[in-house]
């Protein structure tokens, strides 16, 4: 009788794993790639935990910040933030949107919050959402100055950040020191190129790239990158492979900027 | 609630590293010891690494189900080893040494899912892979700790 009641729960535990091994694989399939997903699940799960997880967040950005103090460099970082930041302003003014691309005050410093293994190169999360003012489309920038990526999904208390390592990230720009337009994509796994330059002209490896004049909330003139080596071509149009200034892999926090009109 | 709170740790963890590493899997680690060394229902346990690795997914890793998946199917891999090892050899050290296999076999998978690409995510993987070494290792400490106050 014992032995059977042994074998009977051996056999409950193989059947009950095989079950949950089966929903697994039917949550993979019906939720897998899509950012509303992530980004709501992220939001809900995100509040419920926020308290417990606040200590362990202030502890980090206290270890942050007096390691940075204690190398000497904080107070010459922040300086060093807030004039690119006002060097962005100006810029921005100067340029073709004038007033209109202001750069939002208070809010605009966004921490990321989470960063997806399976999404590394496309998505991170950030602290701030629709009640902080943040809109889909604003571009988020790496240390006050160079485009990292844009706005793309918002929820009330955090939003996905698309980087411009994603190959579903389309953002037009101009080679500054020619003026030619192209498009810039990512690859997925930390490339990014720029496309659509017609063959007849040819780049060279160092010229500076920035955000253009497009019609939308992204103003122009955000650096973006230098170009490197050249890439393949198709139906007159040449690619060539882009170093962004934003470093991808390292991205803390965001600075978020405003550009609607 | 012994799990909850492993979980809860392991969440702190992350919360710590994230961006450098990613926080070793001390739940499933936790869940992996109790499996063979406490007389418990193995089903519920089983359960217990299902939802708790649904919430994981929601909380880190963003592909719901994959970290559930896994825990489950490493739970299930320890409960089939273990009873293939005989009655003799079944000791602490056994049981530390697949704790740490199938925590770096889930490791491995969930970065052959995500495609494995870049250094960057493989100094996570292997910091993991270290903090999971640590935590063992500081296991087998107390394990011998405790051994030894039981025989004074």
């Amino acid at each position: 009788m014992s032995a059977f009641k042994v074998a009977s729960k051996e056999r409950r535990f193989w059947i009950c794993g095989l079950v949950l091994l089966a929903v697994a694989l039917s949550l993979i399939a019906a939720t897998g790639g899509k950012v509303s997903v992530l980004a709501e699940s992220y939001d809900h799960v995100g509040r419920i935990l926020f308290s417990i997880e606040y200590p362990a967040w202030a502890l980090r950005d206290g270890v942050l910040r007096v390691a940075s103090w204690t190398i000497g460099r904080g107070k010459l970082e922040s300086q060093l933030k807030e004039l690119q930041r006002e060097n962005l302003a100006l810029r921005l003014q100067l340029g073709l949107r004038e007033e209109r691309a202001l750069l939002r005050e208070g809010g605009g410093e966004a921490r990321i919050v989470a960063r997806y293994p399976g999404e590394w190169w496309r998505f991170v999360v950030i602290d701030k959402g629709s009640t902080d003012g943040v809109v889909r489309g604003m571009p988020a920038l790496q240390n006050g100055r160079f485009l990292a990526g844009r706005v793309r999904y918002i929820e009330s208390n955090s939003s996905v950040i698309e980087l411009i390592s994603s190959s579903t990230m389309l953002v037009p720009v101009v080679v500054d020191d020619t003026r030619d337009i192209g498009i810039i994509r990512g690859d997925d796994v930390g490339g990014v190129w720029l496309l659509y330059i017609p063959m007849e002209r040819k780049l060279e490896a160092g010229m500076t790239i920035s955000t253009a004049m497009a019609g939308e909330a992204l103003p122009p003139g955000i650096p973006v990158g230098r170009v490197g080596e050249p890439g393949g071509a198709a139906e007159g149009y040449g690619s060539y492979r882009l170093y962004p200034y934003a470093d991808l892999s390292q991205l803390r926090s965001v600075t978020l900027i405003d550009g609607t009109p | 609630m012994i799990y909850l709170f492993w979980w809860l740790f392991q969440d702190l963890l992350q919360v710590l590293v994230h961006g450098w590493i990613l926080a070793p899997d001390v739940f499933l680690m936790a869940l992996l010891f109790a499996l063979p060394l406490k007389d418990h229902e193995g089903g519920l346990l089983l359960w217990v690494a299902f939802l708790g690795g649904i919430l994981w997914d929601l909380r880190w890793s963003g592909l719901i189900g994959l970290t559930g998946g896994l825990y489950v199917m490493a739970l299930m891999g320890m409960k089939g080893i273990w009873e293939l090892v005989p009655p003799s050899a079944k000791g602490f050290r056994i049981v530390l040494g697949l704790v740490l296999g199938f925590h770096f076999i889930v490791g491995l998978l969930r970065l052959l899912f995500f495609g494995g690409q870049g250094e960057a995510l493989f100094v996570q993987f292997a910091g993991q892979q270290l903090g999971g070494a640590l935590v063992a290792l500081l296991s087998y400490l107390s394990y011998i700790g405790e051994r030894s106050s039981f025989h004074e």
